[in-house]
C-alpha cells in the first residue's frame, strides 16, 4: 500500500510538472517606458522672462548625434527626442512661469546615450519653418557642473527614469549650436 | 397560426388514441421491491431512485433503502438505480403478475464521472451510455466541492466547454457577442432560460446550491430544443425535495491575494468575498416542498468592482395520484454590481478608465415560476406539460443623481410545452409535443422607439422516434418543425430541422455512437432592434437579420477498461459542424465603434475530443483528463473564427488520505488567434495569453474526524495566480483563497 501511494504521489507531482512547465507568466504590466524627466527652473523666476511675445513655444529636446545636422531626419530616424509631442507651433511647455515639469519618452530601440539635451524656444510663427535649426534657440542645456558652455552626454539604460534639471537664465544663454 | 393549430390537433388525437390502445394493453400486473445499498460499506441509500426504463414507473428508496414499485405489468425489465455520488446501475428484472419480485441492488460510490443517467438527450430518462450524442454531466458532489455559486464557474471545467466571459462556448459553436444571443440553450428543469430581449444566459440566475446535476449535450440540440440551442443545450436539474426532513448550510469566506505586480495593487487590505446558503427539504405525505436562499458578496480583484447577489428557491411537489404529479418551482435572483467593463490600460488593469462613472451600479433581477404535471395514461403512455415565465429586469443607476436610470429593460419570455411518450412495444418509442414561446418586451428604452411594442413568438412541434433493431443498438430519427414571427418583420416560414442518432452497445465495456441534426437560432429582440451605449460601444439595430442555421455531425465511443486493476473509462469524438448566416457584431471602424448585429459569417468547425478517467492501484489517485482539439474556421475571411480557443486540455486529481481529499484542477486554452481590433478605442485591446488556471482544494470530512455532518474546504481558486483575460481588456479573476463549511442535518 505504502509502494502504491509513492507511486501516486509521482503521478501526481509528474503530471503537475508536464501542466505547469509549458505556463508563461500570463498578462503582465508593460515595462515603464525609458524617460528623461526633471525641473526647468528659470533664474530669476517670471521675472527673469524675456517679453512675451518673443516666446512661441517651448520645448525640451535630446538629441543622440550633436550638433544634429537635420532636425526632421534626425527625428525620423528616432535620433532626437522632444516634448511636448507635436511638432506644431501651438504645442509648448508652460510659459512664463518660475519653473515647470517635462517628461520625455525615449521609444524603444533605446539608445546607449544622448549627447545634448536643451530647452528651446522658438522664434518664428511660420509654422513652414518649425524644422529649421534656425528658428529654435536654445535656453538652457544639461551640463557638467552647472557650466552651461560645455553640453554633458547622458548614458540611457531602459525602462529607467533619467532625473535631468535643467536651469534657464535668459540673461546667460548658452552657445546656440545652430 | 392555422398550421400551429394543426399540429396541435393531431398531437392531441395521436395521444387520446394511443390512450385507449395502450390503457387497455396493460391490465396483469406486479410488484417490484427491493433494496439500495453501496456496494463497499453495504450501508442503505435513501433517496436513490429506481425507475423502468424507458417507462414512467419510479420510486424514490425510504430512510432504509426500501423501494416498492406496484402495478408492474408483468413481463422483462430494466431498471435503471442512481442515487447522487454513485454511479447508476441497469438491471435486469422479471415481473410476474400477482407476485412480488425481491431485489437487492448495490451502487458503486463515483468519484469520477463514469456512468449516468440523463434526461436532455431524448427528453426522457436515459442511461448515458444509451445516447448517441456526447452529453457530459457535473453532480452535487463536484459542485460542492469547487464551491460552485454560479453556473459559469460550474461550466468552466466541463470538456469542451469555455466561458467568454458571460457567454458559453460548447466546442468553438460561440465567439464573443456583448452577451447577445446565445448559441447554447439553458434549461432549469427543462424549462427554457434565456431571457426574454437579449436572449442570453443569466448564469446568476440559478439556485446552484440546490441542483442535483447539470447536463451539457454537445451538438446541434434544436431538433428537440429549438431556436438557441445551436451549439448543444445546458440542462440545470435542482434536488427534488427529499424523503425525510433534510436542512443544508453552506459557508465561505475569503479574500482575493495581493497582486504579484506593485502597478495592480488597488489597495491596502485583502478584498473579501463570502456568502451563505441554506435550504430546509422535507415531503409530508403527497406534497414535498424545498425552500433555499443565499446571499454572496465580493469586493472584486479590480477597484470599483464588488458585487452582492442574493437569490431564493421555492419548489413544491404534489403527487396528485399514483399516476398525476405537480411540480411548481419559484426562483429569484438579484444582483447589485459596479458597472465597467474595460480596464484602463495593462498597466492599470485593476482601474476603470478614466472619466467611468465610478458610482454606477449595474442592478438586475431573475425571476422564474414554472409548473410541470405529469401523467401516466398508462405505463407504456405518458405526459408531461409545463408553462412558465422567466422574466428578467436590469438597469444602471447612478444613486448620487437625481435622474439616476440611465439603461433599463425588462421582458418576459413565456413558455408551455406538451410532451408524450408513447411506447409501442419494448423496441420502438415515440416522443413527440409541441411548445409555444413568446417572448414580451415590458419596457425597454435601450429598444429602438420607433418600432413601438416589440413581441416574439415562436410555435414548434416535434417528433422523435427510438427504435431498437438489435439488442444494444437504439437508433434514433426525429425532427422539430418551428415558425418564428417577430412584430411587424415577416414570418420565419416553418424551419425544420432533422436529426439522427445510432447507439450501440457492443459490450458491457463499448459503446459506439454516431449522430446527425440540424439547428437554428432566430435572431433576439435586441439584436434586430437594441440601440444602446455598452461600455465604449454604441449598439445599432438590424432588423434585417436572418436565422442562424448549423448542421453537426459526430462520431464517437466509450471504452471502458482495466489498467493497474482499476476501472479506467475514455470517451472520444470526431465532430465536424456547418454554420451559415452566423450572427456577429460587426464594428465598421476602429475609430468608429457603432456596433451593428450582421449575418456576417459562413463558418466550419471541426474537432476531436478525448476524455480519460480512472484511478492509480489502490484508488490511490484519481485522474480525469480531456483535451479538445477545434478548427474554427471563417469561412467567408479564411481565417480562424474570432474568439476561439483551439485547444482546450482539461485535467483534475483526487488524492484521498483518509478523512481528507486533496484535488487539484487544472485548464488550458489556447490563446485566441483572432480578435476584434479595438485598439483604438481601449488600450492594450490586443493584450491576451494563453489560459494555464490551478484550483486546489483541501476537503475535510468532519464526519470522519468529529463524528460531525460536516465539510471543510479549503480553496485556493487559481493558485498560480495566472493573469489572464477571458474578454478584451478585463482581467479574469486572481488568485482567492475560501474556506467552506457544508453541513447537512
Amino acid at each position: 500500500m505504502l509502494n502504491q501511494r509513492l507511486f501516486a504521489y509521482c503521478c501526481a507531482l509528474l503530471l503537475s510538472f508536464t501542466a505547469f512547465s509549458s505556463c508563461d507568466e500570463g498578462l503582465k504590466p508593460p515595462p515603464p517606458p525609458t524617460t528623461i524627466s526633471g525641473t526647468i527652473t528659470y533664474v530669476g523666476g517670471r521675472a527673469g522672462w524675456t517679453t512675451k511675445d518673443s516666446v512661441i513655444s517651448l520645448r525640451v529636446a535630446a538629441f543622440v548625434k550633436f550638433p544634429p545636422a537635420d532636425i526632421i531626419l534626425e527625428v525620423l530616424s528616432g535620433k532626437a527626442f522632444y516634448t511636448p509631442q507635436g511638432l506644431t507651433i501651438d504645442s509648448t511647455l508652460a510659459k512664463y512661469v518660475d519653473s515647470s515639469s517635462y517628461r520625455i519618452v525615449i521609444p524603444n530601440p533605446v539608445p546607449a546615450r544622448v549627447e545634448y539635451i536643451a530647452v528651446v524656444m522658438l522664434i518664428s510663427t511660420d509654422p513652414t519653418k518649425i524644422a529649421l535649426p534656425s528658428s529654435w534657440r536654445v535656453l538652457g542645456i544639461y551640463s557638467m557642473n552647472g557650466n552651461n558652455k560645455q553640453p554633458a552626454a547622458l548614458d540611457l539604460k531602459p525602462e529607467t527614469d533619467h532625473r535631468v534639471n535643467l536651469i534657464v537664465d535668459f540673461k546667460n544663454l548658452p552657445p546656440q549650436p545652430f | 397560426m392555422k398550421y400551429y393549430l394543426l399540429i396541435g390537433r393531431t398531437s392531441l388525437a395521436i395521444a387520446l388514441f394511443l390512450t385507449i390502445v395502450l390503457s387497455a394493453a396493460f391490465a396483469q400486473t406486479g410488484i417490484i421491491k427491493g433494496t439500495i445499498k453501496d456496494a463497499e460499506t453495504a450501508e442503505t441509500l435513501a433517496g436513490a431512485t429506481v425507475k423502468i426504463e424507458a417507462r414512467q414507473t419510479g420510486a424514490v428508496a425510504n430512510p432504509h433503502g426500501v423501494f416498492v414499485l406496484r402495478g408492474v405489468p408483468a413481463g422483462a425489465y430494466t431498471l435503471l438505480t442512481t442515487s447522487i455520488g454513485y454511479e447508476a446501475r441497469k438491471i435486469a428484472i422479471s415481473v410476474q403478475s400477482n407476485d412480488t419480485t425481491f431485489v437487492t441492488i448495490t451502487l458503486k460510490s463515483q468519484l469520477l464521472k463514469t456512468n449516468d443517467v440523463v434526461v436532455s438527450a431524448g427528453k426522457r430518462v436515459q442511461a448515458v451510455q444509451d445516447v448517441p450524442v456526447s452529453i457530459t454531466t457535473v453532480g452535487q458532489r463536484e459542485l460542492q466541492q469547487r464551491g460552485i455559486t454560479r453556473l459559469d464557474d460550474a461550466l468552466r471545467y466541463v470538456p469542451g466547454v469555455n466561458m467568454n466571459r458571460d457567454q458559453v462556448n460548447i466546442r468553438g459553436s460561440s465567439g464573443f457577442s456583448l452577451g447577445f444571443g446565445s448559441r447554447v440553450g439553458v434549461f432549469l428543469d427543462g424549462f427554457p432560460l434565456l431571457s426574454g430581449d437579449g436572449g442570453d444566459a443569466k448564469f446568476d440566475a440559478l439556485p446552484m446550491f440546490n441542483v442535483e446535476r447539470i447536463e451539457v449535450v454537445k451538438g446541434a440540440g434544436s431538433a428537440l430544443y429549438g431556436t438557441g440551442a445551436l451549439g448543444g443545450i445546458i440542462n440545470v436539474i435542482t434536488a427534488q425535495p427529499t424523503e425525510t426532513p433534510e436542512f443544508r448550510f453552506r459557508g465561505f469566506a475569503g479574500a482575493f491575494t495581493k497582486p504579484r505586480y506593485e502597478e495592480w495593487r488597488w489597495r491596502e487590505t485583502l478584498p473579501f468575498l463570502g456568502g451563505a446558503d441554506a435550504s430546509y427539504s422535507q415531503k409530508i405525505g403527497d406534497v414535498g416542498v424545498l425552500i433555499a436562499g443565499g446571499y454572496k458578496r465580493s469586493e472584486g480583484h479590480q477597484a470599483y468592482y464588488e458585487n452582492a447577489q442574493w437569490n431564493g428557491l421555492a419548489k413544491l411537489s404534489y403527487e396528485a395520484s399514483q399516476n398525476t404529479s405537480l411540480n411548481f418551482l419559484f426562483n429569484y435572483a438579484a444582483e447589485d454590481r459596479s458597472n465597467w467593463v474595460y480596464w484602463k490600460s495593462l498597466s492599470a488593469a485593476t482601474l476603470p478608465p478614466d472619466g467611468t462613472n465610478r458610482e454606477e451600479r449595474f442592478k438586475s433581477y431573475k425571476t422564474t415560476a414554472a409548473l410541470d404535471v405529469r401523467h401516466i395514461f398508462s405505463d407504456g403512455f405518458f405526459m408531461t406539460a409545463r408553462a412558465g415565465v422567466f422574466a428578467t429586469d436590469f438597469k444602471t443607476v447612478t444613486p448620487t443623481q437625481a435622474n439616476n436610470t440611465n439603461i433599463t429593460s425588462a421582458a418576459n419570455s413565456w413558455n408551455g410545452e406538451a410532451q408524450f411518450t408513447s411506447i409501442v412495444d419494448s423496441t420502438l418509442l415515440f416522443t413527440y409535443g409541441a411548445t409555444a414561446t413568446l417572448n414580451a418586451i415590458v419596457e425597454s428604452p435601450i429598444i429602438d422607439p420607433s418600432v413601438g411594442k416589440i413581441t416574439q413568438r415562436i410555435v414548434a412541434a416535434y417528433v422523435q422516434g427510438e427504435y431498437k433493431p438489435l439488442a444494444g443498438m437504439t437508433i434514433t430519427l426525429g425532427s422539430r418543425f418551428d415558425g418564428e414571427k417577430t412584430s411587424n418583420l415577416a414570418s420565419s416560414g416553418v424551419i425544420v430541422n432533422p436529426k439522427f442518432g445510432i447507439s450501440y452497445q457492443l459490450s458491457e465495456e463499448t459503446q459506439l455512437r454516431a449522430s446527425a441534426g440540424a439547428g437554428f437560432r432566430a435572431p433576439t429582440i435586441a439584436e434586430r432592434f437594441a440601440a444602446l451605449r455598452y461600455a465604449s460601444f454604441t449598439v445599432q439595430p438590424n432588423p434585417t437579420l436572418r436565422n442562424e442555421r448549423s448542421w453537426s455531425f459526430e462520431i464517437g465511443g466509450k471504452q471502458a477498461f482495466k489498467l493497474f486493476g482499476e476501472d479506467w473509462n475514455v470517451d472520444g469524438a470526431l465532430f465536424w459542424s456547418e454554420y451559415d448566416d452566423l450572427v456577429e457584431p460587426r464594428l465598421p471602424s476602429p475609430s468608429n465603434p457603432q456596433i451593428q448585429f450582421v449575418n456576417i459569417t459562413r463558418a466550419r468547425i471541426q474537432g476531436v475530443e478525448v476524455a480519460l478517467n480512472g484511478w492509480l492501484p489502490g484508488k490511490t489517485l484519481g485522474i480525469e483528463t480531456s483535451i479538445t482539439a477545434i478548427n474554427p474556421r471563417d469561412l467567408n475571411l479564411d481565417q480562424v473564427l474570432k474568439y476561439r480557443s483551439t485547444v482546450l486540455w482539461y485535467s483534475r486529481l483526487i488524492l484521498p488520505i483518509g478523512a481528507f481529499q486533496i484535488q487539484a484542477d487544472y485548464r488550458f486554452q489556447s490563446r485566441f488567434e483572432q480578435i476584434d481590433d479595438l485598439t483604438a478605442i481601449i488600450t492594450n485591446a490586443d493584450a491576451r495569453v494563453p489560459i494555464h488556471i490551478l484550483d486546489v482544494r483541501v476537503i475535510a470530512n468532519m464526519a470522519q474526524i468529529a463524528g460531525l455532518p460536516m465539510l471543510l474546504t479549503l480553496n485556493v481558486r487559481n493558485a498560480l495566480d495566472y493573469y489572464y483575460n477571458e474578454i478584451i481588456g478585463n482581467l479574469a479573476p486572481t488568485r482567492h483563497i475560501t474556506l467552506q463549511v457544508d453541513m447537512k442535518f
